[in-house]
């Protein structure tokens, strides 16, 4: 083989599974500790946060003019999809995120969640996302973890 | 209020020398609390650059034997940003011209960053 040559799977073979989501955090994880290590751990926040509300402004774009509540939406629906958090409860200024697979990594990791560079992502992201869809300038902040058998439940406020 | 005050001392800074084209005053995590920039420069921008390059100098500081961090002065042609801390969790950004007297800047920054923390 020359080592110019590109690696390809076998041929006959299928794909069958890329990463679960868990592992998907576990990355995240990583990446987010080695850009920690450069940073600082409020270097990190500060950056993953604005990286999250530059997401969430894309995310908002498509509903221009719209309410607290179509951004809520959105942002409940984009979580689920993702499978980061088995369900999002959003009632006023506060969000209930049950199942929350990144806290539970963090959690694996010896890390409190809610002051992490990724939760922080999440926080950016919501304040984002509500920025683009009604104009109104939100800054999310952690309230508190719930450390149970059925895993992480993190409330949130802004 | 507490916005208004911090305003007040950013607006008292950029008043003691026509060479501060501009100052902030932003939380350790990167969130705004007070600024006075000119008009298009995006606040959540500046924000997070602020809080990453102020905590990126105090690691650097620490890790390469250079003690507890003062400041962070960055160099372009067209001047200065200097940033330093205020307080434990905050961190003060001034924009100061090309020409501008490094030595009377670092004076008015000093004095506005132990107003600020007295604030905060």
């Amino acid at each position: 083989m020359n080592p110019s040559d590109p690696i390809t799977a076998p041929p006959n073979t299928t794909k069958h599974c890329a990463m679960d989501t868990r592992e998907v955090v576990n990355l995240l994880a990583d990446i987010a500790g080695q850009v920690e290590s450069i940073l600082g751990e409020k270097g990190a926040i500060s950056v993953f946060r604005y990286a999250g509300a530059q997401l969430g402004k894309r995310l908002g774009e498509s509903h221009p003019n719209g309410t607290e509540d179509d951004a809520r939406e959105l942002i409940a629906k984009f979580f689920h999809d993702k499978e980061f958090m088995d369900a999002v409860g959003l009632q006023g200024h506060e969000a209930t995120l049950s199942g929350c697979k990144i806290g539970l990594v963090l959690q694996e990791r010896g890390i409190t969640a809610g002051k992490h560079a990724l939760c922080n992502f999440g926080f950016g992201l919501i304040d984002g996302t509500v920025k683009a869809v009604t104009g109104k300038k939100i800054i999310t902040l952690h309230v508190e973890s719930e450390y149970h058998a059925e895993g992480i439940t993190c409330k949130e406020t802004w | 209020m507490r916005a208004e005050m911090l305003t007040s001392i950013l607006s008292d800074l950029n008043g003691s020398s026509a060479d501060i084209e501009a100052s902030a005053v932003v939380s350790t995590d990167g969130l705004m609390m007070a600024a006075l920039l000119p008009g298009g420069m995006d606040e959540d921008r500046v924000g997070a650059m602020s809080a990453a390059l102020l905590s990126l100098g105090d690691r650097t500081a620490r890790e390469l034997a250079r003690g507890t961090l003062e400041q962070v002065l960055i160099k372009g042609a067209n001047g200065y940003i200097l940033m330093t801390y205020a307080g434990t969790d905050a961190v003060l950004t001034v924009m100061a011209k090309s020409q501008a007297k490094l030595g009377l800047i670092f004076l008015d920054v000093k004095r506005a960053a132990e107003s600020l923390s007295k604030v905060i």
